[in-house]
């Protein structure tokens, strides 16, 4: 079941296109090598052709899809680019954890009920909710230049992303919420770091040599 | 001189009017239009372009090569310029302990060419210096996801490249700067070269800022400044502000 948030306004196909692709990439659907066509996914998602294209071209734009031929084929991340993209993650993560906890009480009210509800959801895949936690927290300035950094960082590390846990990965989840709602920004900051750096072994270990 | 003086009137007036958007975000440059608005030749106009495009106020079409205004303003440039200084201040500190004897090399040979351009007065030549320099850090890093991050943001992200031309004093700092860089990568002071990267983007975010007040977008109009575009607006846009101007002069 793919994880749909509830509609607050009309999505445009395009973007409900777009997460459902990164959601066949999170849930492993896409095989590695194999071409994706905008024709054969339309069929799949039960809509028209153009605003799968529209998805490909914008997935393609985070470089987590590669052009090849007439389609794309996913990028599949190396053991150095995981820990590169980890290292990235721990930096800017890190840095909006701790803007996260700094905003007035009311934004981080808003922010700590919306990373709940994903704590909390059910019929969910850990990589779902890893992915939706860190991809919420890291969208908390809206139109920032750091919240798109860390879409696309997010975006990179979709394919091997699977059912991964680690010791306390969740716990790392909810120690970053806690610190948020609590406004220490300096513990929120930690706590991120911690749980990525938690979390870069499993990932690395994911990956082939 | 006076072609300088000129140069420098233009660039002013040019910047003012995108940073109050007379000259909206989107807007067509054309050479001949703007000199003929300004009651200048193209050489000046064509010379304030290139600056202001350095600067990330102009873009440039990569298909037409066409000019026109880019979306600009304060609250972007401070934006973009906080995460280029996290991305930067850490790229130095990785590359104090991996950096190369060659890439050293490197370093050195465009501090030389900084103070060669530096001299001739040609902003251009160290706008490309300075690209340079920061990539050859950036390399030096071993992060490639990091260069690869970075070559995706300066294409969706106004200002990610800016480059500030400022002054003459600013462009001595900017250069000498670079030097103590270079020096403390030889070194391999990991944290002295980290807080310099920093201090370096935040002083190049100050010159960009300087004189750049915030737009109608920003904050409501006063009634004061409400007459003054009016003023403005019905005042042919030929002369450069003087004195009496809202801006203070550096």
């Amino acid at each position: 079941m793919a994880v749909l948030r509830p509609v607050t306004r009309a999505v445009p196909l395009s973007q409900l296109a777009y997460e459902q692709l990164r959601d066949a990439l999170l849930r492993g659907e896409l095989q590695r090598g194999r071409r994706l066509v905008a024709g054969e996914l339309a069929e799949r998602f039960g809509m028209s052709r153009t605003p799968v294209r529209d998805a490909l071209q914008r997935m393609a734009l985070s470089g987590v899809i590669e052009p090849e031929g007439s389609g794309f084929v996913p990028a599949w991340p190396t053991r150095r680019d995981v820990r590169e993209l980890f290292e990235l993650r721990v930096l800017l993560e890190g840095q909006a954890a701790a803007e996260a906890a700094r905003q007035d009480a009311d934004a981080r009210g808003h922010l700590v009920a919306a990373l709940d509800d994903i704590l909390h959801r059910k019929e969910v895949t850990a990589a779902q909710r890893g992915d939706a936690f860190h991809v919420e927290l890291g969208g908390l300035a809206g139109g920032s230049s750091l919240s798109q950094a860390v879409r696309l960082l997010n975006d990179r590390i979709l394919p091997v992303r699977r059912d991964l846990s680690w010791p306390d990965a969740g716990r790392g989840h909810r120690d970053v919420r806690d610190a948020i709602e609590a406004g220490d920004s300096d513990r929120a900051a930690a706590a991120m770091r911690a749980h990525l750096l938690a979390g870069v072994h499993a990932y690395v270990a994911e990956v082939a040599p | 001189m006076t072609r300088v003086i000129l140069a420098d009137q233009a660039y002013r007036e040019l910047r003012a009017a995108m940073v109050e958007h007379r000259l909206v975000p989107g807007a067509p440059l054309q050479e001949l239009e703007l000199a003929a608005a300004l009651g200048v030749s193209r050489t000046p106009i064509r010379e304030a372009l290139a600056r202001l495009h350095l600067e990330g106020f102009v873009v440039r079409d990569g298909e037409t090569g066409a000019l026109s205004v880019a979306q600009l303003t304060r609250a972007a440039v401070e934006d973009v310029f906080r995460l280029r200084i996290t991305l930067e201040g850490h790229a130095a500190r990785l590359a104090a302990e991996r950096i190369s004897l060659e890439e050293l090399d490197r370093l050195d040979a465009l501090v030389v060419a900084d103070r060669e351009a530096l001299r001739r007065g040609d902003p251009e030549r160290l706008g490309s210096i300075n690209l340079d320099f920061h990539d050859t850090i950036l390399r030096a890093s071993r992060n490639r996801m990091m260069g690869d991050l970075l070559l995706r943001l300066r294409r969706q992200l106004a200002g990610f490249t800016a480059f500030a031309v400022g002054e003459m004093n600013d462009q001595s700092l900017f250069v000498a700067e670079h030097a103590e860089m270079a020096r403390l990568l030889r070194d391999g002071e990991v944290e002295s070269v980290g807080a310099l990267a920093e201090r370096h983007l935040e002083a190049a975010r100050d010159v960009l800022l300087r004189d750049m007040q915030t737009t109608a977008e920003d904050r409501p109009p006063t009634d004061d400044e409400e007459w003054d575009d009016h003023q403005s607006r019905s005042r042919p846009a030929a002369h450069p502000r003087g004195s009496a101007g809202r801006r203070q002069r550096p």
